[in-house]
């Protein structure tokens, strides 16, 4: 009778617990308007952020604090879901992340080191096991990752086409086992990130002049929108075949003012906080349910927001950008 | 004595008058405990606060149960005499349960629903208890309705000759 | 000062030569001053140009830098740019400006659209805008290096001939000169005392006859 509401009952409870000590507004203002970096890091201390020692000897250790807060995220996940196989869907894109890393730095023989990231699962020994022949080191969908990302690399030796085919292999393992754990939410919100970074791909290759082959291949495929059929307008290369794939999508707007901004020649960042535009209303829209997985996973999604706002913030403030262009661009980015 | 089936289908109406709301504030109180626990798990200062919310899906088991011991009373049950009912009889005591039965099952389970999404205002505000207590208790209305009825018809609608 | 020269006609001849030797290196290498100034004020002009250019271009692509890492986390910035994808070379040469050797850099780079290492996932358009952006300012920068390179080169062959034609015009020659006027003056004074010898001869041997 209640299904996925009776299950998350316990999750939506702490969730509604710890959605209060989510930064508001006032808190970010407060961060934005501090003097230095050293008091937006204590302004975020007294906020409940992880304190580093490293904030008195770096001059921004955002990353330290930032990992340690998604840490203690992925704690949260692991404690109350009620479906263990939920952590994952937050981790993977970090040992995607690190295959990527070190399958690039075993083909061009650089050094992974800074690049690897700490919140993975998978650890970086196993990956390298793999990688040397020794496929059972890791669950079989890595392994068929790095299997896909080679054989297509070997068609052409680059290292963005690593990349592209690990991240695509990413989101078909996402998908799979966001259907698995049957939250239609979670496959929702997966399906606009594709098509979110299918539409990216699609201006930002543009921009930079790329091949269609490689946009072909970097295409997501399960997302909302035909990724078969943005590869053609692609390499169609008409604004109305865009158009045409995009009618009744909901992504019109964003996509005339990438044309737009292709046409002038700008900047396309404008184009990225539509998206995360997009994301801010699914994550509010599932905060709003009032009970069942989405509150829980909205937190999580607007906890992991909160972080990018955090780093946007400090990482201004290191630049020296000045407070109202900070504000500006935080407009409507946080909520 | 023998059994009729007016006896197996007035049992029947007690054991509905049991079961269905019953099952439904069972429901209710586990999803609202759960989210609770949720809530206590982070700040367990605000027990108290979410047990008032728990305890308001309980009352349609309550109804329920007071209605099938008025059946139960009113088919001479505790005289130690069970009347022997006709048929007919039988299903005016299944038709007198019906309302708290099924609108007891239904509202206790939403009103669990609304109590557990409430938890999030205690969660936040926790000196706004009343609005949620008072979205849940809006619930329960339909519910205090529904018993009315069943109270009611057994009350007045039923005589099958018994001590009542 | 002192000139330490034996007053002959030999010495006087000598001298004058290498005063002749003197004004004339004097007046060569006060050419070639004027020459290199030309030049490398040639130099100045387009070093100042390219650097404008340059840093009106590094001004527009290093916020794109800075923007990107307002979004991307310091891993998945190290891990877009792990491998670098353009590959281009310098061809470096050499080429003569009045006997000078400097270097003759050129940018060799392939097609623009690989230069990109990184997939769309998690980078932002505005790695892709300062990427872009400094991967056209690389041919100036380039440049830039050679022309500073050269103005470097230039200006010390520039100090080297001017400390040349100072040590000529201000030390050798008028050194020569004094010792030219010097030798002249002693020989006059030599050729006057035998004058005055003779006179005085002439004269005694005019008395004994009397």
């Amino acid at each position: 009778m209640l299904g996925l509401e009776g299950k998350y009952a316990y999750a939506v409870g702490r969730s509604r617990a710890v959605e209060a000590k989510l930064l508001d507004r006032a808190t970010i203002d407060r961060v934005v308007d501090a003097p230095d970096v050293q008091s937006a890091f204590k302004i975020l201390g007294e906020a409940g952020y992880s304190y580093v020692d490293s904030i008195l000897k770096e001059e921004s250790p955002i990353d330290e604090v930032l990992n340690k807060e998604e840490m203690k995220l992925f704690y949260f996940i692991k404690e109350t879901s009620p479906d263990e196989r939920l952590i994952d869907i937050f981790t993977l894109p970090y040992d995607y992340h690190n295959i990527k890393v070190l399958l690039k730095a075993r083909t061009y023989g650089v050094p992974p080191a800074s690049a690897i990231s700490g919140l993975a699962s998978l650890s970086t020994e196993s990956i390298n096991d793999a990688l040397g022949g020794e496929v059972q080191a890791i669950p079989d969908e890595f392994s068929l990752a790095i299997e896909r990302a080679q054989a297509v690399h070997s068609l052409r030796p680059s290292p963005e086409i690593i990349d592209i085919i690990v991240d695509k292999e990413m989101y078909g393992d996402l998908l799979k086992r966001a259907r698995a754990i049957g939250i239609p939410f979670l496959t929702k919100q997966i399906q606009n990130e594709i098509d979110c970074l299918n539409l990216s791909i699609f201006f930002r290759a543009r921009k930079m002049g790329r091949d269609a082959w490689l946009v072909e291949h970097a295409l997501v495929p399960g997302g909302k929108l035909d990724s078969v059929r943005l590869a053609t307008a692609y390499k169609d290369g008409a604004p109305d075949s865009l158009m045409n794939v995009l009618s009744k999508t909901g992504y019109e707007f964003i996509a005339k003012r990438g044309l737009e901004l292709l046409e002038k020649g700008r900047s396309l960042s404008e184009i990225e906080r539509f998206f995360e535009g997009i994301s801010i209303r699914l994550i509010d829209q599932a905060r709003q349910v009032p009970l069942g997985p989405e509150p829980f996973i909205g937190y999580i999604l607007a906890k992991q927001r909160e972080l990018e706002v955090v780093r946007l913030v400090i990482a201004s403030k290191t630049a020296g950008v000045s407070r109202d262009s900070m504000r500006e661009r935080l407009r409507d980015g946080y909520v | 004595m023998s059994i009729t089936i007016g006896m197996i289908l007035g049992f029947f109406a007690v054991a509905l008058a049991f079961i269905l709301p019953g099952v439904g504030s069972a429901i209710g109180t586990a999803l609202v405990g759960s989210a609770g626990s949720g809530v206590v798990t982070e700040d367990p200062d605000k027990f108290g606060q979410v047990l008032l919310l728990q305890v308001l899906p309980g009352t349609q088991g309550i109804y329920g149960a007071l209605t099938g011991f008025l059946l139960m009373m009113k088919m001479g049950v505790f005289a130690g005499d069970v009347i022997q009912l006709t048929t007919t009889e039988g299903w005016l005591a299944i038709a007198a349960a019906t309302p708290i039965a099924l609108v007891g099952l239904i509202s206790a389970v939403i009103q669990g629903k609304v109590a557990a999404a409430g938890l999030g205002v205690i969660a936040k505000r926790p000196e706004e208890l009343g609005k949620p207590l008072v979205f849940a208790a809006m619930v329960e209305t339909y519910a205090v309705l529904a018993f009315l009825a069943t109270l009611l018809l057994v009350l007045f609608g039923i005589d099958f000759g018994g001590v009542a | 000062m002192e000139i330490r020269v034996s007053a002959t006609r030999m010495q006087l001849l000598a001298t004058r030569k290498r005063l002749v030797m003197a004004e004339r290196g004097h007046k060569l290498l006060k050419d070639k001053l004027d020459e290199l100034m030309k030049h490398f004020l040639e130099l100045i002009r387009t070093e100042h140009g390219l650097r404008e250019e340059v840093e009106d271009a590094l001004v527009h692509a290093l916020p794109g830098f800075l923007e990107a890492r307002a979004t991307m986390s310091n891993e998945l910035m190290e891990a877009a740019l792990l491998v670098s994808r353009a590959q281009s070379k310098i061809d470096a040469a050499s080429r003569n400006i009045m006997n000078i050797k400097v270097p003759e850099l050129t940018w060799v780079i392939g097609e623009v659209q690989d230069v990109y290492p990184y997939g769309f996932y998690r980078t932002s358009a505005a790695l892709d805008d300062a990427v872009e952006g400094l991967t056209m300012i690389m041919p100036k920068l380039v440049k830039l290096a050679e022309v500073e390179k050269s103005i470097e080169l230039l200006a010390s062959e520039l100090e080297r001939t001017r400390r040349r034609v100072n040590a000529l015009e201000y030390v050798v020659i008028p050194n020569l000169k004094e010792t030219v006027r010097y030798v002249v003056m002693k020989l006059d004074e030599a050729e006057r005392g035998n004058l005055t010898r003779l006179m005085k001869v002439k004269e005694i041997v005019k008395e004994k006859r009397a």
